[in-house]
């Protein structure tokens, strides 16, 4: 037994050592490629698609198709394949769909950027990246090929520099106010408030028939709370001070977006009307379930509950002006890099246009933002969120536009002030700091 | 006592230098190629403006006087990042470092250890990626067993939302990282009590030695190699701590800022494309890393560097450095050869605990088994999202009713129809095995040559290699992209073995120089005098007595592998079917505006099952490395 071990371990060590070796020859076999036997002159034969090189038999490969990574994921992901299908059968181009989360896509696009690459022919990003990387040269103009008339005035903004246009603005979701159900109503006697102090009236009212608080704070990494903060600004500030904010003109410390904060938001909170930051898809279960009255989300919660058709949805009240409404499309560009840059640009003139919007409305849960697509093409539910917009002006989602280091910056204090409100002098003065 | 002057067999003294430079050359080769270089860069580019402007120490002073890096604006917790490192050093340290061994040194006497082992290494081999998932069921207030066991006491500041608020996030990342890094300290001490002869501990209990005179006066000295790995390895770890922290709180470090880090200001630097402070942070990052880390070893080490005293400065740094790092089993063996076991008095306790034999048997078996089934709680939140429909648990994975239980969400992600979990797991394996193999062997033989050799600079070049573990991912991600796609090697798995090899090196080398420091020299000296070279000597003789260290190398350079997703996501593209396990993980459950908790949590599960059997797998190797050095002589 004494000598077993040592044996032993040698047998074990030599193996590992042939098995490194074979690695490492196998290895080198990929790097440097397999020998081949026989050189054969192929310039005769017509050249494959795409300039292709022929296989050993002389064949051409399947042609390879255009490469789409969005951020959609199983149903979502499934919502949005019959577009591409669509595509494929009015154009003849096959495609491959990726999912991959923007974040990762932030760390990963610059390196191939930086490489000439391009993991793909069209990418889903959000406004401020686009818009970066296309003054940087890393993106396709696609003016000519996006028709800016098809739009709302404005709607390109996000991605337009000068006359450029490095992006193009597929469906989007908004950001309508607060939901309810309407059998929690009812049961009551609720009514959605058409004045701020109707409104504080309703949390109260709200309280006895819940179990936790009146509204329920969605977290993901602190954006649902930006968009509750952006619903009030765009309600109590109006969309000049949302825009100007955007834009770095007005400071969040100036006396009249302060207010916004004391008069309406601060209280709510310091009441207990909301509840702690909970992970928001777990908390559409948790409202639904009637642990809290009211939650303030965005209009893609029409796909995530048992029964829409109970869905109530109301705005902030009592404005003292006009009202600003915050709308989150989707943006996609076409890298530079991309090898089928023709294609491309016919797949985003197409997702661009009111055949692909009108495909992707009739699934659910998503808003067009092209003019000509019809009401009727909307779920019931959606078609109710689609006339919420009417009378309002759409607003670009203030922290997506920035992007940067301010969006998180915004998200992290935000969180802050949901924790701690008598910190706002803090969060607004950190705020700031970070916005452009 | 060291091998320095064996007979000389034929070998001329150039060729036996030759020969030994052998040992260093292929772990020099790929750290310069692939760490080095680029970490050279990284420090370069600091000193220069996005422009590429020299900028001297500009982005230096940005970034120490942000308000990111140090804020003390308002006693209600952000801190800053480098205060929060240090915070990790000072809590997280002490803590993962002696429940490791603790649960180390009671694991010896307890039955079934090897499954106790491996219920607590399950924190180690949770992929960070989906680390969210298990805070879930940590941190929730629904959720989470932590706020409800508070709920149940009666706490109910405590009973909340944990990462809602700045005080609880803060202090609840650092402790769930205790749970996440135990297994490491455990696994490593593990490894190291195998060490310890039999015979110490037989002599200690003639002798009458009480069991924590034992620990206290064996044990303990002995596993301080062990200890130096665990504690140079967790500070460097602590340091660039990130996986966690954004998993938990996001890029910006949760509420406020309150459990930023630096490797995450880093990372946000790095994802802005402010590449410059990043580096910087980068370079802070190592620095810091080089000063605590002596100042850390020296506290936790006394009596070393005790060595000549007077010299220049820079000989004594180096005569401190040496110390710090050298041998110093021989030392403690020899300190051990002269205690005689009748003198130790009996360390002044508050009480002795009297319990006969059984009942102390009883009892430690009743504690390693509680802590074991404590490690598994958050798994257990895992396992129900990953059996049970959502809705049943959102209230609590306890709820017994209803419980509808299924393997659904397995088979949907093993036979995805478009990220098949499946072909995951063979391009992992493709990766992990060589990946694991090759830096262990490679470094094995350079740590063989940092024990053993004796050649100026050699501290300091051993120094340079350790520091290099302080370097995070992301710094060198540019240059290591750009070398790989100049290689032509982007979306093939050999770019992310050569990268892992080279990446696992320095803490691979660390920790098997401790170790052969560990070993006797007596059997490799009687070698030598037969004649044996240095790399037959290696080979036949110390190689297997390594068994226990290099199964605990594979394990955790394995694990390593297995869950790395920066590397795999910069170097392999999302339409390669080349793609990880770890890779697809995110893309079967997350979803833009919906996550899919059942396929997420099957997924997560499937994943980190593998380092798991692994771990399970090698323990034997252990017993089979103690019965090894127990026939030595």
């Amino acid at each position: 037994m004494g000598q077993a071990a040592p044996r032993a371990g040698r047998t074990l060590i030599t193996a590992l050592l042939v098995l490194v070796i074979a690695v490492l020859v196998t290895a080198s076999a990929v790097y440097y490629g397999f020998p081949q036997k026989v050189q054969v002159p192929v310039q005769q034969l017509p050249a494959c698609a795409d300039g292709q090189p022929r296989d050993a038999n002389f064949n051409c490969p399947a042609p390879v198709p255009l490469k789409v990574i969005g951020p959609w994921s199983a149903a979502e992901k499934d919502a949005f394949l019959p577009v591409l299908d669509l595509f494929r059968r009015e154009t003849g181009i096959s495609y491959a769909y990726a999912t991959q989360r923007q974040e990762d896509l932030q760390q990963s696009l610059p390196l191939d950027f930086s490489a000439h690459r391009t993991p793909a022919d069209v990418i889903f990003m959000p406004s401020s990246f686009v818009k970066q990387y296309g003054t940087q040269g890393h993106a396709v103009n696609l003016q000519g090929t996006i028709v800016e008339a098809n739009y709302a005035p404005g709607a390109l903004d996000p991605v337009k520099v000068g006359t450029s246009i490095y992006g193009g603005v597929y469906t989007g979701k908004v950001k309508p106010g607060f939901w309810y159900r309407h059998s929690f109503f009812a049961a009551h006697d609720l009514r959605p408030p058409t004045t701020w102090v109707e409104f504080t009236d309703l949390l109260a009212a709200i309280k006895p028939y819940v179990r936790n608080q009146a509204i329920i704070s969605g977290d993901g990494v602190g954006w649902p709370l930006s968009d509750v903060t952006e619903h009030f600004i765009a309600t109590y500030g109006g969309p000049s001070m949302h825009r100007q904010l955007t834009a770095g003109t007005l400071a969040w410390t100036s006396p009249s977006v302060k207010s916004i904060f004391t008069n309406y938001l601060v209280p709510t909170l310091e009441a207990g009307d909301w509840s702690a930051p909970r992970e928001w898809t777990a908390g559409v279960t948790e409202w639904w379930n009637g642990d809290y009255g009211l939650y303030f989300m965005g209009s893609w919660i029409t796909g995530m509950v048992p029964d829409p058709s109970d869905l109530g949805v109301f705005s902030l009240p009592g404005a003292p002006g006009p009202v600003g409404i915050v709308f989150g499309p989707d943006y996609f560009f076409v890298p530079t890099y991309s090898s089928k840059l023709a294609e491309a640009k016919q797949l985003a003139a197409f997702l661009a246009g009111t055949k692909a919007q009108t495909m992707q409305v009739r699934q659910g849960g998503h808003l067009a933002t092209v003019t000509g697509v019809p009401i009727t093409a909307y779920p019931v539910v959606d078609a109710g969120v689609a006339r919420l917009l009417e009378g309002k002006e759409i607003l670009s989602d203030l922290d997506d536009t920035i992007g940067g280091t301010f969006q998180t910056v915004f998200w992290s204090k935000l969180q802050l002030l949901w924790a701690d409100p008598t910190q706002l002098d803090t969060v607004l003065a950190d705020i700031e700091a970070a916005a452009p | 006592m060291r091998p320095e002057r064996g007979p000389s067999g034929p070998l001329s003294s150039l060729s036996k230098g030759v020969l030994r430079a052998s040992f260093f050359a292929p772990a020099l080769g790929l750290l310069l190629f692939l760490v080095i270089i680029p970490v050279a860069e990284t420090i370069f580019i600091s000193f220069f403006s996005p422009n590429g402007s020299f900028v001297g120490l500009q982005n230096y002073r940005d970034v120490v006087t942000s308000t990111d890096t140090i804020d003390l604006r308002d006693s209600r917790i952000p801190f800053g990042t480098a205060i929060h490192n240090l915070l990790w050093v000072l809590i997280h340290l002490p803590l993962s470092l002696s429940s490791g061994m603790f649960l180390a040194v009671i694991l010896q006497r307890v039955r079934g250890s090897s499954i106790v082992k491996s219920m607590i290494f399950l924190g180690m081999v949770t992929p960070l990626i989906v680390g969210g998932v298990f805070l879930r069921f940590l941190f929730d207030e629904k959720a989470g067993i932590v706020p409800a066991v508070f709920r149940f006491l009666g706490v109910t500041a405590l009973a909340r939302q944990w990462t809602a608020f700045p005080d609880t996030l803060l202090f609840g990342v650092i402790l769930g990282s205790v749970w996440l890094w135990t297994g490491f300290s455990l696994i490593v001490y593990s490894a190291g009590l195998t060490t310890i002869p039999k015979d110490y501990f037989d002599a200690a209990k003639i002798d009458g030695a009480s069991s924590w005179q034992t620990f206290r006066r064996v044990t303990w000295p002995l596993l301080r190699p062990m200890t130096l790995v665990v504690v140079t390895m967790t500070v460097l770890w602590e340091l660039k701590i990130f996986d966690i922290v954004v998993t938990a709180a996001g890029t910006q470090g949760g509420v406020g800022g309150a459990a930023d880090v630096l490797g995450l200001q880093m990372f946000r630097y790095f994802v802005n494309q402010q590449y410059n402070k990043a580096a910087v942070v980068a370079t802070l990052l190592t620095i810091t890393t080089i000063l605590l880390g002596l100042w850390t070893l020296r506290k936790m080490v006394p009596g070393l560097g005790t060595g000549r005293k007077g010299g220049s400065l820079r000989s004594r740094v180096a005569r401190r450095v040496a110390s710090l790092f050298a041998g110093i089993g021989a030392p403690i063996r020899s300190r051990l050869r002269s205690i005689r076991w009748p003198e130790i008095r009996r360390p002044r306790m508050p009480f002795r605990l009297r319990l006969p034999r059984r009942a102390r048997t009883v009892l430690v078996h009743v504690v390693a088994w509680s802590i074991g089934l404590l490690w598994l709680v958050p798994f257990l939140g895992v396992l129900m999202a990953s059996i049970r429909p959502f809705s049943e648990i959102v209230y609590g994975w306890w709820q017994p009713s209803p419980f509808t239980a299924s393997a659904d969400h397995f088979e949907q992600v093993w036979n995805h129809p478009t990220y098949p979990l499946s072909s995951g797991f063979r391009n992992s394996f493709i990766v992990a095995i060589p990946s694991t193999l090759i830096p262990m062997f490679v470094a094995s033989v350079a740590a063989y040559g940092f024990a053993r050799f004796r050649f100026p600079m050699r501290d300091y070049l051993f120094l340079s290699i350790v520091v290099l573990m302080a370097v995070p991912q992301q710094m060198v991600a540019v240059p290591i992209f750009l070398q790989m796609n100049s290689l032509g090697l982007l979306d093939n798995h050999l770019s992310l073995i050569l990268v892992h090899s080279a990446w696992g090196l320095p803490w691979i080398l660390l920790f098997m120089r401790n170790f052969f420091l560990t070993l006797p020299v007596e059997v490799e000296e009687a070698a030598r005098v037969d004649g044996a070279s240095d790399f037959k000597i290696f080979y036949r003789i110390v190689l297997p007595m390594a068994l226990p260290a290099l199964a605990a190398v594979t394990v955790l350079q394995f694990m390593w592998v297995w869950n790395d997703y920066f590397f795999a996501l910069i170097l392999i593209s999302p339409f390669s079917d080349q793609q990880l396990a770890t890779q697809l993980v995110p893309k079967l459950g997350i979803g833009q505006y919906n996550v899919d908790w059942g396929l997420l949590s099957a997924a997560s599960l499937l994943v980190l099952l593998v380092p798991v059997l692994v771990y399970s797998l090698l323990q034997r190797f252990y017993i089979r490395g103690m019965v090894g050095w127990t026939i030595k002589g």
